[in-house]
């Protein structure tokens, strides 16, 4: 938060819950959308939702479009790597695909959803101003942000556990480069 | 236990057939059939499913429903989620299995919110266990194995490619039930225009290839003489490509250098990326060069069989335990020669070729 905090202005709207990889999608979109109906002024005729597309720690490939059918987004998108906006107020949207490519799609204009990827952008520089005026309102918002309790919406974990699997590798330390090649050329080729 | 699995699917980008790991879900949807002595019924959206309704004709299901047109050519998420729900609707299934394809990942958690099932994605296996379902799927990027169940119905699940046998069949004539959908406005906001490949000299992504070449940030260190040699990792690097067939994967370090502005290879591109905060491809063999990070060995590599590495450090933690066979040399010499020997091959099987014809 304080890293982001230095970079951007914004208001924050937390909710205490829980965060883990293990958290049923279904539940945590219904919070997230109940929390983005909730934000005062919104105007969910020119909303635009971005939030992460298979993040490391969750990862559920399905938060976000349940978010986008609660809020009635029917123009979603998943692995967005680039957003342009155009002259008349549409934008073109660049989506990862199978064998690393990218579909082109021009929406109309908001309310939109996107799932977002990574992107060709650097991070925001630091503003040490930007950073001193968010820390007046997100302090505060913490303190107030409500305690939610995620059901588990009848999903049952029967095992979870790291895998197992050790190879017995052998390590090769005394060919010449060309009988290595040889080696996996032969392993290639088989 | 569910009496009634819906295979879902949408025709290729060919049009001609399904996507090979579509297959592969109908192979495991047809044991669950069986397993559950459940009725299977078989799903297909595209602009025409003629071609590919017949490569499923003989798969032994009880319907197979399809929405067509025009609307529904492109993968595009207004239609695509009123077609799988159309056809979800009239299969009535406590069970709906599909490929995890990027054009079902984006639209089938909305399917599913709209039916008032749920959804899971990432499933590498479905299993039916006294008559109870259970998937197998990954949970923190393929660190840590789950076993769930899921009381809500209907389920839709996602199957990852590469997990199970795919279904063959002879093609046939398939019979198939259209079902009307028609888009409102609103549904016609996004217009797909294209498909573009990512800035880089050659294709450089395979998900079909027999191997997977991962290249880690050594190939843009200094070597031997002190000096990078940005140019020389380039050549040997696509010509290995050029030869091998291969797909191309870059660990976390090597292709974030391309964003700090350091020395980088030219072709290298965040889509290029395995391991945590990247893609885990599925590839019968892996090799890894000059990679020493744990992302690629332990997170990248998780569903690639056979995996050897070549690196200098024979102690490297991450590639014992995790390869086959450590190499213990300088990759840039291995490539130049491996290079050669496969440039060799090529040439002689070129002229037995020509020989024999």
């Amino acid at each position: 938060m304080m890293t982001i905090a230095q970079r951007v202005s914004f208001e924050l709207v937390p909710v205490d819950a829980s965060a883990s990889g293990f958290a049923d999608a279904h539940s945590t979109a219904a919070l997230l959308a109940e929390t983005i109906q909730g934000i005062a002024g919104v105007d969910r005729s020119r909303l635009l939702v971005f939030g992460g597309w298979e993040s490391a720690s969750r990862g559920a490939g399905a938060t976000m479009q349940l978010v986008g059918e609660r809020l009635g987004i029917l123009d979603q998108f998943q692995g967005v790597d680039q957003l342009s906006v155009q002259g008349d107020g549409s934008f073109e949207v660049l989506e990862r695909i199978e064998a690393g490519r990218h579909q082109v799609s021009v929406c109309a204009g908001p309310p939109a959803l996107f799932g977002w990827a990574t992107g060709n952008l650097p991070e925001a520089r630091n503003n040490p101003q930007v950073g001193m005026a968010n820390m007046r309102t997100v302090m505060p918002a913490l303190q107030k942000a409500k305690s939610v309790p995620l059901p588990s919406g009848g999903l049952h974990f029967l095992s979870a556990s790291p895998p197992k699997q050790q190879r017995q590798t052998r390590v090769v330390k005394d060919l010449s480069a060309e009988q290595v090649a040889q080696e996996i050329a032969g392993w290639i080729g088989k | 236990m569910s009496g009634s699995i819906l295979c879902l699917a949408h025709v290729s980008e060919a049009g001609d057939a399904l996507p090979k790991a579509s297959y592969e879900v109908l192979g495991t949807a047809l044991k669950l059939t069986k397993q559950l002595n459940a009725k299977l019924t078989i799903g297909l959206i595209g602009a025409d499913v003629t071609a590919a309704s017949g490569t499923v004709a003989n798969a032994g299901a009880e319907r197979i429903l399809a929405v067509t047109g025009p609307d529904f050519a492109t993968a595009h998420y207004a239609s695509d989620v009123a077609a799988a729900e159309a056809i979800c609707r009239s299969a009535g299934a406590e069970l709906v299995l599909a490929p995890a394809t990027s054009r079902f990942m984006r639209v089938l958690a909305g399917v599913a919110h709209r039916l008032n099932g749920c959804v899971d994605t990432h499933v590498t296996a479905l299993e039916a266990v006294n008559g109870e379902l259970q998937a197998m799927r990954w949970h923190y990027r393929q660190r840590i194995e789950a076993v769930i169940r899921r009381d809500t119905r209907p389920w839709i699940v996602l199957l990852e490619s590469g997990c199970n046998a795919p279904w063959t069949g002879a093609i046939g004539a398939a019979k198939v039930e259209e079902i009307a959908v028609t888009l409102p406005e609103a549904a016609k906001r996004t217009v797909v225009t294209g498909v573009r490949a990512p800035k880089s000299d050659a294709q450089t992504i395979r998900p079909d290839a027999d191997l997977l070449f991962v290249a880690g940030a050594g190939w843009t260190k200094k070597q031997a003489d002190g000096k990078p040699h940005i140019d020389q990792a380039e050549t040997l690097i696509l010509d290995f490509l050029r030869a091998s067939g291969a797909s191309l994967g870059g660990s976390k370090s090597l292709v974030d250098q391309t964003g700090e502005s350091q020395a980088v290879l030219g072709f290298m591109t965040h889509l290029n990326q395995v391991g945590q905060t990247g893609s885990t491809p599925r590839h019968p063999k892996g090799l890894s060069t000059c990679c020493h990070g744990e992302e690629p060995h332990v997170v990248g590599w998780r569903f690639i069989n056979e995996r050897r590495a070549v690196n200098l450090d024979p102690n490297c933690g991450w590639a014992r335990g995790k390869a086959d066979v450590l190499y213990v040399a300088d990759a840039f010499e291995v490539l130049a020669k491996l290079n050669a020997l496969l440039a060799q091959r090529s040439q002689t099987n070129f002229e037995a070729v020509a020989q024999g014809a």
